[in-house]
């Protein structure tokens, strides 16, 4: 049985989250590895 | 089995006006959580005590999935392309999360023997098929950019062990305030295994497969199609290594690969040896591992950029640049990477986002030169280059270091024969991807009408279409 059509404006919420889900791991790990990376330029 | 009927492929065609940009998180989801086989040095030392073994004995562990990841990749490619994302992304969870589980357990019984099953193994399975199956499905959802899509989804693996090296160190703090033991990096395996099911099934349950005949919005095929090193032909996996594109190709991708481990597996003894000054190095310990760190960010950063830079200038300028350039960045390092800690450092960050973006622009290149049929069959079969160069990069590097002396005591002249071998490396793989050419119509697969191939399609209904040579 062929799936109903998605309304386009409805996606945007399930959107935010799921990038929102792999979003926020990413960029903590890209803050901690600036942070370490500091010594380097600070001495 | 019908309760896991919801992973058939036919279960996940997209409806009518599913967003694609849903795809590109599930399959972050997919790569962020593998990408964490690159982090194994935090709790490496702890394993070595533990078992009261060799560093050697413990990196075996990491070698084995490495490999493993090639072979599962190749043998598993063109089963992946038939059951479709879903239920390859489910067996990838599946055997990657049980993987550390059984590590666990192998830790916390002392038997070493159970960490290479389990981590090893099993988890280079779900490492193999993890890493390719979203990827043909984002070259599907963007085809008007498949550098961008794939740079996405790969950019992932690198940023896995941007978030596992910093995640695992506060855990294994938490689980063990006095100092990491077995008992806490048995507990870090459970923990990982247990989220990192959790954040793979987001991206099982996200991920679509676009309806047959199915395009973006403004996008027109014929624009593809007029492009010279693009086909809109379809090539099977089969038929793909028989081809001196695809082992050109392969060529390729190992020369970048050992050039890039030549660098990312010495990093840190290595910028403390390029400025020694009377035995003792200008760069602190801290420091150096901050350089690491930093690699990291470039390499990560660079599978996104590069990738999607290949959208404009074309997959094989763009090789070109990482190999040609590279070229160039290798020598200008060995030779006066030592005047300034600046210099060096922004030397080996290009060269690594050079690295990354080899990694992340191959599946498109895979896809202008055989088309989206089983582009992830073949991708997993040119990933035996990956496996081979993660075994002879550090084996080249290292047997030409010990002939100098031990890394951490070393100065940057020990490093010169080691970096002009890694030129000459980059420089095959310079030479191998000037001589790719479109594919020879005969390895074609016949149009629509004539006799089918043996292999299912990816997209059983695709369209095949026959190109001019």
């Amino acid at each position: 049985m062929p799936e109903r059509p998605v309304a386009p404006g409805g996606q945007a919420p399930r959107i935010a989250l799921s990038w929102l889900i792999v979003g926020v791991p990413l960029i903590y790990g890209v803050v901690q590895a600036i942070r370490s990376s500091l010594p380097l330029f600070t001495g | 089995m019908a309760v896991l009927s919801f992973l058939d492929r036919e279960r996940t065609v997209a409806p009518p006006g599913y967003s694609r940009w849903l795809i590109p998180p599930a399959a972050l989801a997919i790569h962020l959580c593998i990408g964490q086989a690159y982090a194994t040095s935090v709790y490496k030392t702890v394993l070595v005590e533990h078992f009261d073994t060799s560093l050697t004995a413990i990196g075996v562990i990491f070698s084995i999935a490495i490999v493993v990841l090639g072979l599962s990749a190749a043998v598993m490619g063109t089963w992946v392309d038939r059951v479709g994302p879903r239920k390859a992304m489910f067996t990838a969870a599946c055997c990657w999360c049980s993987g550390f589980l059984v590590g666990a357990l192998g830790i916390a019984t002392g038997q070493l023997w159970l960490v290479y099953l389990g981590y090893g193994a099993l988890g280079g399975i779900g490492l193999g098929i993890g890493y390719i199956s979203p990827v043909s499905t984002l070259i599907k959802w963007f085809p008007d950019r498949p550098g961008l899509a794939t740079g996405m989804a790969i950019m992932g693996f690198g940023g896995g062990a941007l978030v596992a090296s910093p995640l695992s160190r506060d855990l294994l703090s938490l689980y063990a305030p006095d100092g990491a033991d077995g008992a806490a990096v048995a507990k870090l395996f459970l923990t990982l295994g247990i989220v990192y099911f959790a954040v793979m099934m987001l991206g099982v349950f996200t991920v679509r497969v676009p309806a047959p005949g199915w395009i973006p919005e403004g996008f027109d095929p014929s624009q593809v199609a007029a492009k010279p090193m693009v086909t809109t032909a379809q090539v099977s996996a089969n038929n793909a290594i028989r081809t001196p594109q695809f082992w050109l190709l392969w060529t390729v991708l190992f020369c970048n690969v050992t050039a890039g481990i030549g660098i990312l597996e010495q990093a840190s003894p290595m910028i403390q040896d390029f400025f020694r000054e009377d035995g003792d190095s200008t760069v602190t310990a801290a420091a150096a591992a901050g350089f690491v760190g930093l690699l990291s960010v470039f390499n990560m950063a660079g599978r996104f950029v590069w990738s999607s830079t290949s959208d404009y200038i074309g997959r094989k300028p763009v090789y070109v640049v990482y190999l040609g350039v590279g070229v160039g960045l290798y020598t200008l390092l060995a030779l006066v990477g030592g005047t300034s800690t600046a210099l060096f450092v922004l030397l080996a960050a290009v060269i690594i986002s050079f690295y990354g973006g080899g990694f992340a622009t191959v599946p498109a290149y895979l896809r202008d030169l055989f088309g989206t049929f089983q582009v992830g069959a073949i991708h997993g079969r040119l990933l035996t280059a990956w496996s081979t160069a993660g075994v002879a990069g550090p084996l080249i590097v290292n047997s030409i270091l010990d002939a100098r002396g031990t890394p951490g005591e070393l100065v940057a002249a020990d490093y010169r024969p080691a970096l002009f071998t890694m030129v000459g490396v980059l420089a095959i793989g310079f030479v191998a991807n000037l001589l790719v050419r479109p594919v020879a119509a005969r390895h074609h697969e016949k149009p629509a009408g004539q006799p089918t191939p043996k292999e299912p399609a990816a997209e059983e209904t695709e369209p095949q279409q026959v190109a001019p040579d």
